[in-house]
């Protein structure tokens, strides 16, 4: 097993500063160095009380030791910084390019908040780890060993004193970090708990409000937050012993001191002033003993916060371009679609195929609606055009071609969508509109916008198209992110465009004014809609019925509502009841 | 490092009265608080005495060498170091006491007064930014009740018990010692000048950095499908540079006070000694203390160091706890009158008249609202997408209070009567179902207080829960984990609608409760919904016609103005909006498929 495996790799991936991680730790011995000086000339004053000329030399020493050590561990602190936010900096630059690398496989394995964390406090604890490494790893048992050497050489009879000190400082505060590293982990653990309580409450608060359950609430918070209360006393219980225990642990040796001490200055064999020397070191010894017990937590969980990194480091992308990749000419693709025999399932290990035998054409310029339940498969058919994940096995065709032998750069820019879910980044509604094809002009990203049915409420915003977009487009209605987000599907002018229940949030008026206005904007493109709207597809050319992520049944309305009893049942529940009066 | 994270940009300043309004929860447990006071003092002094105790060791070693005086003292030091173990370990132990029962009251009030708020006051941002906020600024002020609160506390005992000591040995020799603190606060102000800017552009960058991440993170599926890779990963380098540069500047900044202070340790240390022998040399002075003060100087440092080093997280901590303050303030909107009632139990009569409402003054989203609900009607609302639909939940409900007009139920004015009591009547089942971490027959009982077990088991039945909740490990003692991420979307609106059904509600909305789901679902859902419906008041807001097509009355609503009313039929012959939105169903493909409706129809005619 080697030493802090994971944190080494993330520094040592940063070759360049070797050098630099040099001069910092000669400063920082340069600097425990001048501070170990000191006592000594402190030592040969009160040795040499009656000579004030000595005594202004050794204190002009001991200001000019002073100044040094200041400066020598000011160049530490300006070292260990640097090098440990370039680290850090390098770490998040390194990590954030990785997952920008990953395809949608890859992030349905790690969630928002847990990539978030990596990049943010996770990045924070390597950060602080390097620079306490830096700042005190070295410097500490130096300074240590240093004072043993120089009690050992001058007044060794006081040796085993040391011993005692070291011993004692090891024990308690090696104790108190174990202690309080696992009562940190069940404050952890108190602190989730009362957040996920909060979290709930605040995200139920119409519903605590619907059935007048506060008092109900009020009492279930106050009993995850006395326990957490309790949580958190507990380190800290373990925590005010450390302070009294090193200034007694300095008590006890000066008792030591002066039994061992006493004798040997009465005796001849030691001078005064080594008294106060030794009281000095132990000072020194105590504060670094301390020092060190606060920061091996820090490092360990740096090690720790690496080791998280890691696995975002090491994680493959799921679809890369293949070797043989062709590209393929804008300018001639059609658009049609072929899916022969896919399958596939987001858990390869697992037996539950979300798509079973795939097989479908869709010619170019054609209007395909998807209809089936939640979960039957529609929006993982559609998302293998783009290749947004690999099918198990069979392929899919654009005009003749595999998918996979065309660049996703390429692919992407054929294949036009509009996710489920509409996602507005913040700034002004043109940039996110021409998001996917920011060389678009501006009338183009209008006439987009027009298509959408936004051109309407984005005129009325003040700005108009540079209106302000806040932060996930919290500023627009579910309807008016969507159509939005719809927009920026047409700029990209794409062969094949895919509406994944894209209009969900759009009334069925304006829906149908969005699809019937489409063709103009893109002639001849062809248009793969899913809808959980039967009305939605009734303007398609084909109805594509998913059932269990099997095809059950392809057609026209008119084929459909007598061969497949799904597509019936779909069709009378949300269409039916209409009178023959209602028409006349 | 999390607080950076999800906070806006902030000011640094704390407001006047926040100091003492946070001490006065630490005054919760004055006794507690002034022994743990009288502790710290009484272990500080016997360590500096340890100290004093070192001089007279070192004079007797300079003149009488008595043997036996010394061991004597050494006795009482080590007395002294267990008082010293002791009284401030107790000391440190009572503080952490008193200040985490501040923290947990705190924490309680803040969680209590916002069950008292009204909804405008959690509409007014998204839930996750409230809550991190809440959590931030809590966890600021925890930083500081944590240790820096009794380190600070103690370290103050000490420099002044040390000044003082250095003072009963020698004013002069105290003076130059005391030399170096003036000038080292000269330099720590200085710097935190200098720093404290830094840190707070590091903080506003931090901000930055972590909103850009997290947006593109949560967006990132819309990056990869708009070929955004690059460029994204460009601009986050750009800003997180930015942030390592601030980091750089404000961390070797504020690091710097650890040099300062050795330094300026060991510089009084230098100058006590040249005037200690000095005045050694003309006999005002003893070697032993003049030991003693050397060794004071050296004991500066720690609560010099420890007063400069938390001074920050008293910062943090006093911005936090005035931000926590302003939602302890902030006053409930919707407040019952002075002496309301309850309202007594109602049959479920609903009448609006003239109703006008807005969320924000001056953009009306409901218009002169009139209309009559008869017990046990059954309600439809429709209209095109953002007309305002949904704000008859806010209103009847009185999450909101209307700007003017009434709102009647069974003759009563809801706003003279206590919201709680009209809620009890009101079932609510919305389009995201909300259930809770907690068993099945908890979330069940949440209806009522004092529910039954057997109450709960006949809802579930009656919803159609039973059948899936028996297939759960536990059945109705397993615990829903993450709000019911462990069922459907469907078995969760179906857990809801029971619940709903055990608070006996006398009026019931439905806000687009079936939206998320697919037909089958759907249906079976709208059978348990109208087993819920039966002898209610329900008002139920449509995504979809076909689920409000069979209502008594169905208000069609129109840019906050109701402009029709009456029943599918009624609407239908209207030839109005209804219609225009009914037939737009068709994609004017009615003509092709008009033969399949009406042989449906019959179909399901000769069915029933």
């Amino acid at each position: 097993m080697s030493f802090l495996p994971n944190l080494r790799r993330m520094t040592v991936i940063y070759r360049g500063y070797w050098g630099k991680i040099a001069i910092s730790q000669i400063f920082a011995l340069l600097m425990a160095a001048c501070m170990i000086f000191i006592p000594m000339q402190v030592s040969s004053i009160i040795n040499d009380a009656s000579n004030i000329h000595a005594a202004v030399e050794n204190a002009v020493l001991i200001a000019l030791f002073a100044v040094l050590c200041g400066v020598f561990c000011m160049a530490n602190v300006v070292y260990s910084v640097r090098i440990a936010e370039a680290t850090g900096n390098y770490v998040r630059n390194g990590i954030y390019k990785k997952i920008q690398s990953y395809s949608f496989g890859n992030l349905d394995r790690f969630s928002t908040g847990e990539l978030l964390t990596r990049l943010t406090s996770d990045i924070y604890q390597i950060n602080i780890g390097v620079q306490l490494m830096l700042r005190a790893i070295l410097m500490a048992p130096f300074a240590i060993l240093v004072s043993v050497i120089l009690v050992g050489l001058f007044s060794p009879e006081l040796l085993w004193i040391m011993a005692i000190v070291i011993i004692l400082s090891f024990v308690v505060f090696g104790y108190a970090m174990m202690k309080m590293q696992k009562q940190f982990k069940a404050r952890q653990e108190n602190y989730d708990i009362v957040n996920t309580t909060l979290q709930e409450n605040m995200a139920g608060i119409r519903v605590v409000k619907a059935f007048v359950r506060q008092k109900f609430e009020n009492d279930k918070f106050f009993q995850v937050n006395e326990k957490f209360k309790e949580a958190n006393i507990a380190p800290l219980h373990t925590n005010s012993f450390t302070l009294p225990s090193a200034l007694f642990i300095m008590g006890i040796a000066t008792f030591l001191l002066i039994l061992a001490g006493g004798p040997a200055v009465i005796a001849g064999t030691m001078k005064v002033g080594a008294i106060l020397a030794f009281f000095q070191y132990v000072f020194i010894i105590v504060a670094q003993m301390w020092q060190l017990s606060l920061l091996i937590p820090q490092i360990v969980s740096a090690e720790a916060s690496a080791g998280r990194l890691k696995e975002i480091w090491d994680t493959v992308p799921e679809i890369v371009d293949t070797e043989q990749k062709r590209g393929v000419d804008l300018t001639t693709v059609k658009g049609g679609v072929i899916f022969e025999n896919v399958s596939f399932a987001y858990d390869k290990s697992g037996d539950t195929d979300t798509l079973k035998g795939i097989n479908l054409e869709v010619a170019p310029g054609e209007t395909v609606a998807f209809l089936g339940a939640n979960g039957s498969g529609k929006s993982t058919l559609v998302s293998l055009i783009p290749r947004f994940y690999d099918p198990t096995s069979g392929r899919i065709l654009i005009d003749g071609i595999d998918v996979k032998e065309i660049p996703q750069d390429n692919l992407r820019q054929i294949v036009g969508i509009a996710l489920q879910k509409a996602f507005l980044f913040s700034g002004n509604i043109i940039d996110n509109i021409s998001f996917g094809n920011p060389d678009i002009p501006y009338e183009g990203a209008v006439a987009a916008a027009k298509v959408a049915d936004a051109d309407g409420f984005v005129s009325n915003l003040p700005e108009k198209y540079d209106a302000p977009v806040s932060r996930k487009g919290q500023n627009f209605s579910g309807g008016q992110q969507q159509r939005l987000s719809m927009a920026r599907a047409f700029t990209v002018k794409p062969h094949i465009l895919i509406l994944d229940d894209s209009t969900s949030a759009v009334d069925v008026e304006t829906e149908g004014k969005i699809l019937g206005a489409l063709p103009q904007f893109l002639s001849g493109v062809t248009r793969l809609i899913i809808s959980s709207r039967v009305s939605t597809a009734l303007a398609a050319d084909k109805i594509v019925v998913l059932d269990k992520g099997e095809i059950t049944a392809v057609g026209t309305h008119k084929e459909l509502i007598s061969s497949s009893p799904l597509y019936k049942e779909i069709f009378a529940s949300q269409l039916g009841g209409l009178r023959k009066e209602d028409v006349s | 490092m999390s607080n950076a994270a999800t906070e806006p940009v902030q000011k640094k300043k704390a407001r006047k009265g926040t100091l003492g309004r946070l001490m006065k929860y630490l005054m919760l447990q004055k006794g507690k608080l002034l022994l743990s006071f009288i502790l710290l003092i009484i272990g500080t002094i016997s360590f500096l005495y340890i100290n004093y105790l070192l001089g007279d060791v070192i004079n007797i070693l300079s003149t009488t060498k008595d043997i036996r005086s010394i061991d004597s003292i050494a006795i009482i030091m080590a007395g002294l170091s267990i008082t010293t173990l002791i009284c401030l370990y107790l000391g440190f132990r009572f503080i952490t006491d008193v200040t985490q029962n501040a923290l947990f009251r705190l924490r309680q009030e803040i969680f209590e007064h916002m069950q008292k708020l009204s909804l405008r006051f959690f509409d007014k941002q998204p839930i996750g930014e409230l809550m991190s906020r809440v959590t931030n600024d809590m966890d600021t002020i925890n930083n500081l009740f944590q240790a820096p609160f009794g380190l600070t506390l103690q370290s103050a005992i000490m420099l002044v018990l040390t000044i003082i000591a250095l003072f009963t040995l020698s004013p002069l020799l105290a003076g130059v010692a005391v030399v170096v603190i003036p000038i080292l606060a000269v330099f720590v102000a200085v710097l935190a000048h200098v720093s404290s800017p830094s840190f707070t552009m590091l903080q506003i960058r931090l901000g930055d950095l972590n909103g850009v991440m997290e947006e593109t993170l949560e967006g990132q599926r819309t990056v990869i499908s708009n070929r955004h890779q690059t460029a994204s990963s460009e601009k986050e380098a750009k800003i997180s540079t930015d942030v390592s540069k601030s980091g750089e500047k404000a961390h070797i900044l504020s690091l710097f006070i650890t040099p300062l202070c050795l330094m300026a340790s060991f510089i009084s240390i230098a100058i006590v000694a040249v005037f200690g022998v000095k005045m050694l040399n003309e006999g005002v002075l003893t070697i032993g203390a003049l030991s003693s003060a050397i060794s004071y100087c050296l004991l500066f440092i720690l609560p010099l160091f420890f007063i400069f080093f938390n001074y920050n997280f008293w910062l943090s901590a006093l911005v936090g706890a005035g931000r926590i303050f302003d939602i302890l303030d902030a006053e409930p909107d919707v407040k019952d009158k002075p002496g309301a009632a309850d309202l007594p139990p109602v049959a479920g009569h609903i009448l609006f008249k003239g109703v006008n409402f807005s969320y924000i003054p001056g953009r009306r989203v409901m218009k002169d609202a009139n209309f009559e609900a008869t017990p046990g009607m059954k309600i439809g609302l429709c209209g095109p997408t953002g007309a305002g639909k949904s704000t008859i939940i806010n209103i009847l409900t009185r999450y909101y209070d209307i700007d003017s007009g009434e709102i009647l139920v069974d003759g009563v004015n809801i706003a003279d009567i206590k919201q709680d009591s009209l809620r009890k009547q009101i079932g609510v089942v919305l389009q995201e179902p909300i259930l809770f971490t907690d068993t099945v027959m908890n979330n069940l009982k949440y209806a009522r207080d004092g529910a039954t077990d057997d109450e709960c088991l006949a809802a579930a039945k009656a919803a159609d829960c039973d059948a899936f909740i028996m297939r759960l490990p536990h059945g109705y003692d397993t615990v829903l984990i993450d709000g019911g991420a462990n069922l459907s979307q469907g078995q969760r609106q179906l857990l809801t609608i029971a619940r709903a059904m055990i608070a006996q509600p006398k009026m019931l909305i439905l806000d687009e409760a079936t939206s998320n789901v697919d037909t089958r679902t759907e249906k079976v859902i709208q059978g348990a919904i109208r087993k819920l419906q039966e002898g209610v008041t329900s008002f139920s807001i449509a995504h979809r016609l076909s689920t409000i097509k069979d209502s008594d009355k169905i208000l069609v609503v129109d840019d906050g103005a109701i402009v029709e009313q009456g029943n599918h039929n009624q609407l239908m012959a209207m030839r109005g909006l209804y219609y225009n939105l009914y037939m737009s169903q068709y994609k004017g493909k009615i003509g092709e498929v008009l033969d399949d409706i009406i042989a449906i129809n019959k179909e399901s005619a000769g069915m029933t």
